[in-house]
Parts: structure tokens; sequence; C-alpha cells
């Protein structure tokens, strides 16, 4: 059975939901005494509409903020970076008269943003990256690749040697594990660097500490640790 | 900051929800809640008002969840992955009523989660954000029209496939 009157049957929905006028209402319910298949029509989507009332809200197990104010940071750290070069600029040539002074500012401006950018490399060479000021390292709880799991905090801190270092093509993010040493291989944390925390990947076999936010992945093939994401890398020097 | 908290901790938990049954992964909607924050704090100065927050708010979770589904392969994801078996309350005795009431919430969500991503929004704006049609139209940039079409068809599809468990719920 099928009814044709298109323009009422598109305004079903409303009518369950309780959203027409009053004279629609009364053209509705004219037609519904009419028509079978409007009939059920109206009885489905009052069953579904009953059923999704109250439909729960759900709370996540772990609360992100943590992540959330360091990737805000971070790119208010990046934003600092391109005010600095943004204003730098600004010292260019504004007039002819002024050629020559214009020409000398421009390169000391330019010689300026090489600095600031070599310095910024130059740190990031370093495999530690410039919002370790901001993060206070010291509130990051210290735990090992075996007693991980025994700990509640949220930032941790965790020392063991680079294995197993992957780079997932889609997005750039840069995933490795952590090992105790390479006679146990099977115990191990997962690191994550994502955006917008793009740290330089440490170099496999080296042994480092990494700061960052602790995680369980319950996913059934996983089941592991991880630190996700990671907001900082130390090189241990042994 | 502060002010960015307070606003992260009003809308947490909506936000969280509105990616969890529009993705079907709480691991998955926990990273999306970070990159939805993240780029609501990066865009705020570009909020103009033009619609309420929540609105401008939820179109970037939307989008964002929309990002997510396009990379991933569909997969179905049992119910259980997403809210828990409910196996940490063995042991516990629970009240009939709220074993009822918990039963049907989940069989409820389980058949919402088979629904298309797009018509799942639609009803998730709805039914746990409580949207108007003219809000959810201007989340998903479509018309109202849309809106009500795509909740008709979801829920004529949820009702198909809760009818097999008529009296259950």
């Amino acid at each position: 059975m099928w009814c044709f009157r298109f323009d009422l049957r598109k305004k079903l929905m409303p009518y369950v939901d309780g959203r027409l006028d009053s004279r629609m209402v009364q053209k509705i319910e004219q037609h519904l005494l009419d028509c079978n298949a409007c009939r059920l029509q109206v009885k489905i989507l009052q069953t579904g509409h009953r059923l999704l009332t109250g439909l729960p809200v759900l709370t996540p197990t772990r609360d992100p903020w943590e992540a959330i104010e360091a990737a805000v940071l971070a790119d208010s750290i990046k934003a600092q970076e391109v005010t600095l070069v943004a204003g730098s600029r600004r010292w260019g040539v504004h007039a002819p008269g002024l050629a020559l002074a214009g020409v000398l500012s421009l390169a000391l401006a330019v010689t300026g943003v090489w600095l600031i950018r070599t310095g910024t490399l130059h740190e990031r060479e370093s495999e530690s990256f410039n919002q370790k000021e901001i993060l206070d390292l010291k509130r990051f709880q210290p735990v090992s690749v075996t007693n991980i799991k025994d700990q509640t905090e949220p930032h941790i801190v965790a020392e063991g040697v680079v294995t197993a270092m992957e780079l997932e093509e889609e997005d750039g993010d840069f995933t490795f594990k952590l090992i105790e040493d390479a006679s146990r291989p099977d115990q191990f944390i997962v690191c994550e660097i994502i955006e917008p925390i793009r740290l330089k990947p440490p170099k496999v076999g080296s042994r480092v500490k990494v700061y960052g936010v602790r995680r369980f992945d319950d996913k059934s093939n996983h089941q592991w640790f991880e630190v996700h994401p990671v907001l900082n890398i130390e090189q241990v020097k042994r | 900051m502060s002010a960015f908290r307070s606003l992260y901790e009003a809308y947490r938990d909506r936000t969280y929800s509105l990616a969890c049954y529009v993705l079907g992964d709480s691991l998955q909607a926990e990273d999306a809640l970070q990159s939805i924050f993240l780029k609501v704090h990066r865009s705020l100065p570009a909020f103009r008002n033009e619609s309420s927050f929540a609105t401008w708010l939820y179109r970037i979770a939307v989008n964002e969840c929309q990002d997510r589904l396009r990379k991933q392969p569909e997969a179905y994801v049992p119910l259980e992955d997403i809210i828990g078996s409910g196996a940490e309350f063995d042991g516990q005795l629970l009240p009939d009523e709220l074993h009822a009431q918990s039963e049907r919430q989940r069989v409820i969500q389980e058949a919402l989660l088979l629904l298309s991503p797009k018509l799942r929004s639609v009803v998730v704006l709805k039914y746990l954000e409580g949207l108007s049609y003219e809000e959810i139209a201007q989340v998903l940039e479509c018309s109202a029209g849309t809106v009500a079409s795509r909740l008709n068809r979801a829920l004529v599809e949820l009702e198909a496939r809760l009818r097999p468990l008529k009296g259950m719920i």
C-alpha cells in the first residue's frame, strides 16, 4: 500500500515531532483518517521517536584535557614565532629615500629571522622541544615499561630503548615502541608522536625519556599501554 | 586558558557523545574530542556569533567525525567495545528495573550504530543535543527539509531493526 500525497508524507516527521501549526495538524489528521499507509508510517515514526527520547549522554573514560591544554600551548608558541617573523619583516623599505637604510634593515631582519629559525631548529635537533618550560616536566610521574599498569597519573615520563619506528603515511604521525631491554621485546609501551606536537622522532636503538599522556589502548588486538600524545623526548646519555 | 577550560567542561560530554555515536568507537571519539577542541581554540577568533556557539561547535565536531570516517574502512564495531560489556557489574546485584533500563538503552544504542553515519549525525543532534531542525541544518549545512527527511529515514530504519525485539524494549 502506498500514498501518493507526497506533500503530506514529508510532513509526517514534523507532525510526530510536534512542529506543525494547528492548521497543518488538522490537515494531516484528516488525511490519516482515510490513509492506512500514512497511519502506519506515523506509528513507526512515533515508535522510533519514543525509543530515541532519553538517549544517554556518554562520558569519556579518560579526560583528554591535559593533552588539549598541551596542544593549545604548542599552538601559542608557534603563533609567537610567526609574530616574531612578521614583526621582523615590518622593517622593510617604506620610502625610496630610505632605500639604503631599508636594505640594511631588511638584511638585519633576514639575519634575525634566520638566527631565530636556526635556533628553533637547533633546539629541535637536541630532541627536546621548547614547550618543556611551559609543561613543567617535574610534574610528570616516572614510570617503567613494567610498572606503567600500576600508575594512575595521566602525565608520565617513561624511559627505555626505542624500537619499531613506524610512520603513518596518511597523517605523518610517528609511532614507536619503548622497551626496557632487547631481551624482553614483548614488554613495551607504544609512543605516538602526533599533530600538532610534531617532535623529531628519536633514533632507533637510542635510550630516551618520553614525556606524555598515559593511556590504555583497549582494542582487542592491541591491549597495550601508550604514551599518547608524546609531549617531549629527552635523549639519555649512558 | 581557564575560560577555555570552562567552555570545554561545559561541552565535553555532549561533544564526546556526538563523536562516540557517530564514529562508533570510544577510543577514536576520545582522539576526536582532542582534535575538535583544538580546532575550536584555533577558530575561536573567527567565531562571528552568526549561529549559536553550540551549533558552531557541533559543526566542527561533525566535520571532524566525517573526516575520520572517510579515512577509515567501514567496519562493524560491537557495542560492547563502545559502552562496555557490563561484565564490570558482575557480582553486584542491580535492581531489576535498573537492569532492564540499561539493557533497553544498550539495544537502542546498538541499533543506532547500525544506521549510516549521516543518519546517525541527525539523530544524535536531535535527540541527544536537542537541536531544532534549523540548527541541525546549520550544523550539517543542508536544508531543514533534508533534516526532516533524514530523521524520517533514520526512525523508520531504527524501528525496523528493533521490531523483532518488540516486548523486550
